[in-house]
């Protein structure tokens, strides 16, 4: 029996505004619980919603950015349901008629493959607030501040293959969103979380199998295992003759498997139906265009030019352009060195595998695109080669400093005066006359010789060209 | 056709004891009716009127305007600790 | 019969400084204390609270700043939150609520001066018509104490009808000002939709709630409504630009409305008692000049049904935040988050609202929502349409304010229908949005009789400036009640 594991993934991104999507208070994460709750968080007698719209800005720009519908009516409507964190005992959310409409995005799959997932839909609505079940004996703990945030939940066709694709698109549409500054993807502080809807189905099937959702995944490692688990989970139960149930599940990923949601979550009848207390949102198409002449470079432009302006090669600008904080980055060390391919090359060689290494985000780099683009200025005007290079960057990424002065500090300079290489070349040239006569008669490879000799002599720091050209001198 | 009270007082989170439950029945087929009587109307190619009026939503500016006093909103909290609104403990 | 003045005899008095705000504040403070216990129609009195207030008034006063309202006492109906007096939407769940803010109405009249009399009883959460549902008693109709008030503003109009305040505040989702206002012989206005703030007043129905004053007459009306109304920003429904010829009324007050055109509904008043006062005001507006016509409002009866399933939908969801959780009450002891739920909410709200909440769950729900809410959608423009039809004709609609007079306690309470049916000339206002007003316009048996005007939305000048003519040429809303005067 071949399966084949379908997923669609509803992810929710948490909206970068500075308050909050119905009310005037703090949007900012963090503080101490209920800090951040005002009157109209908390779901108060008489309280009443105002849209912001910031939020409603950053839902048209998240659209513009999968070449989406942006619809110029949209409802908000009450989704009803019973939680403690959830306030007013419904969400407003949008139900019918959402902001966003279809839209699509395109990413390297697993192995590099061409993969495109369709997205259904994207809609604004508020957040709820968390429950901590651990901090009191008998008691679950509320803390409202997060409710009231705005959320963009973005819904995908079930276009997925397998749990690794999964991972990939949440981490496409995290860097999307951090592209165009809607939310700053940091998955520990909650800003983005999904919900995965899995099944399967027999691999010369056409219809979908039954689906099961599972909840909350705040992390891309834990998409990609929680999804695995379910995916063996539910091929186990079909192959031993068992049906799937349509229900909700949460990963447990101290025992790695997922297991079913106590609350009637599947039974729900949410009832929905427009919210009287917002009128319909109207987004007139000049706001749809200003917005769009707003947009930041997206990461498909922006690697085209890397590739048609920069003359980077394909491969490269896609590596560069898969994190803006990485494509920032690069961009910053070209400004001030105007070496495009050589920042490249740094970056992706070598800048990239100490990160990796030591498992640090570019955030965190220590070498500054200033001290990148001084070694690559350096290279240039043959204070430095490829190898001394080489070790100055070590040596910064160890100990960050003014480049120039590390330099001077471990004596990188390189060699350039004539008549101390003259000198050299001399030394060598005489200390091998066997070579000499080879050279003498033609064989230019034996030129690598002697300059390996030189380089050698001045423990690599003689301009190799130099070097070379006085060798070529010296025959004449 | 009977209204399944029962379901309805579920989600809605009320309980209604066997004899309020029966009353509640007779009310709501009673009200229903009355409903049902009355909305014989024709409503074909009439779009439903959610809003008395024809507005749009009005934007609001994306500034911080409110100043909050976590003790003056919690003044009237049945019961809490630390900041926080407390529950019998949720099992999910 | 100083505590029958209006708002305007009052303004005479403390301007002449023939007494202070205090001294007027007390005599009322004191006739509720001695009267009140038959009428039932305060929930919350505060008279340190309240004298505190005239004594700033009179500060005010004696500086020579002199606003409409400064000093005049006011009583609130108890679903507008007020920061310094609990707020209990006449519930068990909001027995003890202290609302950390005022609701705007509050706001705007406290800044005009006027002083809070204290929080008057109401029908729970607004749902009623007969003030009977309340956690806190039945309120009595002071003209007949063995009879309603009316509800759901029954406190409001039970206060000003016996005299304990000059005017107050309430609220009309399907004839909660004007219904009570009628049964008591008030002047009671329902505005336009979207012109007077909902920011702060406990949500019933929110796309038919209206806040508006309940008064001796309509020249109070229209000071009240000038300083309730007006937009304001933490309100999603409230109107940006109100029209101007409506804003402009204070300076319309002087002059006699030019002639106008009045349509009579009649194939509608078949479920009514006799003709409820209806001959006698036609016969005024003739006097004064206006013209009367026969109008069709072809959907009107199923306004009740529409009504109700609408109310009924959203007042099911407004109420879902009574959970025991933040504030409100919490029964005892409970046992796991699906007990704190049902007991707090099935021990702390009454039948009717239970009720109300089961049948607008039902109309919501799957597999009823496109019979039931949907159609009611449907039903409702149907109507707005008829009244906005009828407005190219005429100018004003004219229906009698209720059905009947004031009917005996307990009688309608165990049939929720009868009850509902009450409501059949006042909820096909609040389904169109549109504004309204009840004047008393005669008698029966004793018993008030109200009138209905109703006009295009924004038009409230219009309703004001005739009910102030027919006010100069009558005397029912001088009448008083025997048992208080």
């Amino acid at each position: 029996m071949s399966w084949q594991p379908v997923i669609g993934l509803e992810i929710h991104v948490q909206l970068a505004t500075q308050s909050k999507i119905f009310s005037g208070a703090d949007n900012e994460y963090g503080g101490r619980p209920n800090d951040k709750a005002c009157a109209i968080d908390l779901g108060l007698p008489g309280v009443l919603p105002v849209l912001n719209e910031n939020a409603v800005k950053m839902a048209i720009k998240f659209g513009l950015a999968i070449g989406a519908e942006i619809n110029n009516i949209s409802i908000f409507d009450r989704k009803n349901y019973f939680y403690p964190d959830l306030p007013k005992g419904y969400q407003i959310s949008q139900f019918e008629t959402p902001i966003v409409g279809n839209g699509e995005i395109q990413f390297d799959g697993t192995k590099g493959k061409k993969t495109k997932v369709r997205i259904t839909r994207a809609h604004l609505e508020e957040d709820a607030g968390k429950s901590t079940h651990d901090l009191f004996e008998s008691d679950t703990a509320i803390d409202l501040n997060r409710t009231g945030t705005p959320l963009l939940e973005i819904v995908s066709e079930p276009d997925l293959y397998s749990a690794e694709d999964a991972a990939i698109y949440f981490k496409t549409i995290q860097e999307l969103v951090k592209y165009l500054k809607i939310c700053d993807g940091d998955l520990s502080k909650g800003s983005m979380r999904c919900d995965a809807n899995v099944s399967v189905r027999q691999i010369e099937d056409v219809e979908l199998g039954e689906r099961t959702e599972i909840k909350n995944i705040n992390s891309f490692r834990f998409v990609e295992q929680a999804i695995n688990s379910e995916i063996q989970r539910q091929i186990d139960s079909l192959e031993s003759g068992r049906k799937i149930i349509r229900e909700t599940r949460l990963y447990d990923e101290t025992r790695n498997e997922t297991r079913s949601m106590r609350s009637k979550e599947a039974s729900q009848d949410y009832r929905y139906f427009p919210d009287p207390d917002l009128l319909p949102l109207h987004v007139s198409d000049a706001l749809i265009e200003k917005i769009r002449a707003e947009l930041p470079e997206l990461p498909a432009d922006k690697k085209l030019r890397f590739s048609e302006e920069l003359l980077l090669d394909d491969y490269d600008a896609g590596i560069l352009c898969r994190e803006i904080d990485l494509a920032t980055y690069f961009e910053e060390v070209v400004a001030q060195c105007n070496e495009a391919k050589l920042a490249a090359n740094w970056i992706i060689s070598d800048l990239l595998a100490k990160l990796h290494r030591d498992n640090l985000d570019i955030k965190d780099c220590l070498i500054t695109p200033y001290m990148l683009a001084q070694i690559i200025l350096k290279i240039k005007d043959q204070t430095l080669s490829s190898k001394t290079a080489k070790t100055l960057f070590d040596s910064l990424w160890e100990k960050p400093g003014e480049p120039a002065d590390r330099i001077q500090e471990l004596g990188l300079q390189q060699i350039d005066d004539s008549s101390k290489l003259s000198t050299i070349v001399g030394k060598v040239l005489l200390e091998n006359p066997e070579q000499l006569e080879q050279l003498k008669s033609g064989k230019t490879k034996v030129l690598g010789y002697f300059v390996g000799l030189v380089m050698q002599e001045t423990k690599g720091k003689a301009n190799p060209k130099k070097v070379n050209e006085l060798i070529r001198a010296s025959l004449e | 056709m009977e209204i399944d009270v029962d379901h309805l007082a579920k989600l809605s989170n009320l309980s209604l004891d066997q004899k309020q439950l029966k009353k509640t029945q007779n009310d709501l087929s009673k009200i229903i009716s009355l409903i049902n009587e009355m909305m014989i109307i024709d409503t074909s190619n009439v779009h439903p009127m959610a809003y008395p009026h024809d507005n749009h939503q009005r934007l609001r500016e994306d500034v911080v305007t409110e100043i909050i006093d976590r003790e003056e909103m919690q003044k009237s909290a049945p019961k809490q600790e630390q900041g926080y609104y407390l529950v019998p403990k949720v099992i999910e | 019969m100083r505590s029958f003045s209006t708002i305007k005899d009052l303004q005479g008095l403390l301007r002449k400084k023939e007494l202070s705000s205090k001294e007027l504040v007390t005599s009322y403070l004191d006739k509720i204390q001695k009267e009140d216990d038959s009428i039932n129609s305060f929930i919350t009195i505060d008279r340190e609270f309240s004298l505190k207030q005239a004594e700033d008034a009179d500060t005010q006063i004696a500086k020579g700043v002199v606003t409409p309202m400064t000093g005049i006492p006011i009583a609130h109906k108890d679903i507008f939150c007020t920061k310094e007096l609990q707020t209990t939407c006449g519930s068990r769940m909001l027995q003890n609520f202290m609302p950390p803010y005022d609701a705007t109405v509050i706001a705007k009249l406290n800044n005009s001066g006027a002083v809070i009399l204290g929080k008057t009883n109401m029908d729970e959460f607004a749902m009623g018509s007969s003030n009977e549902t309340s956690f806190f008693g039945a309120v009595k109709n002071p003209w007949d104490p063995s009879r309603v008030p009316g509800g759901s503003s029954g406190g409001s109009a039970a206060a000003v009808a016996a005299g304990f305040a000059p005017a107050a505040t309430g609220t009309d989702t399907g004839g909660s000002i004007r219904q009570p206002a009628s049964f008591c012989g008030l002047t009671g206005l329902k505005p336009t939709y979207g012109s007077v703030s909902r920011y702060g007043m406990v949500a019933f129905a929110s796309s038919l709630d209206q806040a508006g004053p309940i008064c001796r007459n309509a020249e109070d009306a229209s000071l009240l409504f000038n300083i309730m109304s007006g937009f304001d920003p933490m309100d999603s429904t409230s109107i940006n630009s109100i029209d101007e010829v409506a804003k402009d009324f204070s300076s319309s007050q002087d002059k006699t409305p030019q002639k106008i055109t009045i349509g009579l509904p009649e194939p509608y008043f078949e479920n009514s008692e006799s003709d409820m006062g209806l001959v006698e005001i036609r016969s005024q507006l003739e006097k004064l000049g206006h013209r009367i016509v026969d109008i069709e409002l072809p959907n009107i009866k199923a306004a009740i049904a529409a009504y109700y399933v609408i109310a009924s939908a959203e007042a099911s969801t407004n109420l879902s935040r009574y959970d025991g959780v933040r504030f409100g009450y919490r029964c005892e002891k409970p046992q796991s988050i699906e007990d704190l739920y049902t007991r707090s909410r099935s021990e702390a709200f009454g039948a009717e609202v239970k009720r109300r909440i089961l049948t607008g769950t039902y109309a919501l729900s799957v597999g009823y929502f496109d019979e039931y809410y949907i159609k009611a959608q449907k039903v409702r423009r149907l109507i707005s349409q008829d009244f906005k039809q009828a407005f190219n004709e005429v100018d004003l609609i004219l229906t009698p304010t209720t059905p009947g007079t004031a009917f005996e306690l307990n009688s309608l309470i165990e049939d929720p229908i009868k009850m509902y049916q009450q409501d059949l000339y006042t909820v096909p206002v609040n389904l169109a949005g549109l504004p309204a007003i009840s004047i008393p316009c005669g008698f029966r048996a004793g018993m008030p009789i109200g009138a209905q005007f109703i006009a295009p939305a924004f038009r409230e000048n219009t309703l004001l400036a005739i009910s102030m003519k027919i006010q100069e040429i009558t005397d029912f809303h001088q009448q008083l009640p025997a048992g208080f005067s």
